[in-house]
């Protein structure tokens, strides 16, 4: 049977896959309510630990050091410093901006944890970690952490 | 909290829709989707317990043996078994439903190795333990060297 046919090459295959994906998800009771602020009140909120009163921002239903629930809402001015950032400088789908542009993670005064946003309105090559920094936020906003458009340097 | 205030109660949600191309090699299953093109099914064989394996595999499950030879397993091969999904599904490649009308079938080729595929016979009732069957090949132009090239396996009298 297999004898008289001709040899099967193995030269390698690519294999062309495209995953299609269509996620809904849920920012939870305690998500929402920190998108809410956001949109409604140009507020950034977030929740304070009874166990080691850190200060959760963004915030989260528990405590990931102590898992205590996390009841009370701590304003906060929005101002912060920067503790971390990258520049991106290259082009993928799905990239929310056109590159060059850079994320930061902002500790916001009166926070304990990071949260990661763009940075605006500065020089890429002038970004210094411990810079001070205040939200930028949309005119149109409809419940997205994209309400706050980046985080500019503040003086 | 009452009905009406859960109700009146706002969870804020958001989609992510997405299409992620990927590119990957099929390694050292090429030689099968190769043969696939081409309208031919190769298995792996073990050199201990001659066993083949669609899809191929480099090592033997059993033997732990590194599987060198590609033998031809035919156009032919006989019915294991063949099951009905009575529910729609989606095939995630291309979206596109998936006939639930068409049974599965596995098959045993004439070359020892053991493979699934669509059945063009959709009553299942006859369908018969043992029957032979015969692959369908798509066009040879529209062959992607993917399982799919084998469109299905018909009965043939005997």
């Amino acid at each position: 049977m297999s004898h008289h046919l001709p040899e099967i090459s193995d030269e390698p295959v690519i294999a062309e896959v495209i995953a299609h994906t269509n996620f809904l998800v849920s920012t939870g009771a305690t998500g929402t309510r920190f998108l809410k602020e956001i949109r409604d009140n140009k507020k950034i909120m977030g929740l304070k630990c009874p166990g080691c009163s850190k200060v959760h921002v963004p915030p989260r239903l528990h405590c990931p050091t102590c898992f205590v629930k996390m009841t009370e809402w701590v304003e906060l001015s929005g101002k912060g410093s920067l503790t971390s950032y990258t520049v991106v400088r290259y082009q993928e789908p799905y990239m929310p901006k056109e590159p060059p542009y850079a994320y930061g993670v902002i500790q916001m005064d009166g926070a304990d944890t990071g949260l990661a946003h763009f940075l605006g309105e500065v020089d890429l090559d002038k970004i210094k970690i411990g810079m001070r920094l205040e939200p930028v936020f949309k005119e149109e906003r409809e419940g997205s952490i994209l309400d706050i458009d980046y985080f500019k340097p503040s003086s | 909290m009452s009905t009406d205030q859960k109700q009146e109660q706002e969870f804020i949600q958001f989609r992510y829709p997405r299409q992620v191309p990927y590119q990957h090699s099929l390694g050292y299953q090429s030689k099968f989707a190769n043969g696939l093109k081409q309208g031919r099914i190769l298995a792996t064989k073990c050199p201990v317990c001659g066993r083949c394996t669609i899809p191929p595999r480099i090592v033997c499950p059993f033997h732990h043996v590194k599987q060198t030879e590609w033998v031809d397993q035919g156009q032919r091969g006989r019915l294991v078994s063949a099951f009905k999904i009575n529910f729609p599904m989606f095939d995630p490649r291309t979206r596109e439903l998936q006939s639930w009308e068409t049974p599965l079938v596995a098959v045993e080729l004439e070359g020892g190795a053991s493979m699934d595929g669509w059945c063009s016979e959709l009553d299942t009732s006859k369908l018969k333990t043992g029957m032979l069957l015969e692959a369908v090949w798509r066009p040879e132009e529209e062959r992607q060297g993917r399982g799919d090239d084998i469109l299905h396996w018909k009965p043939v009298e005997e």
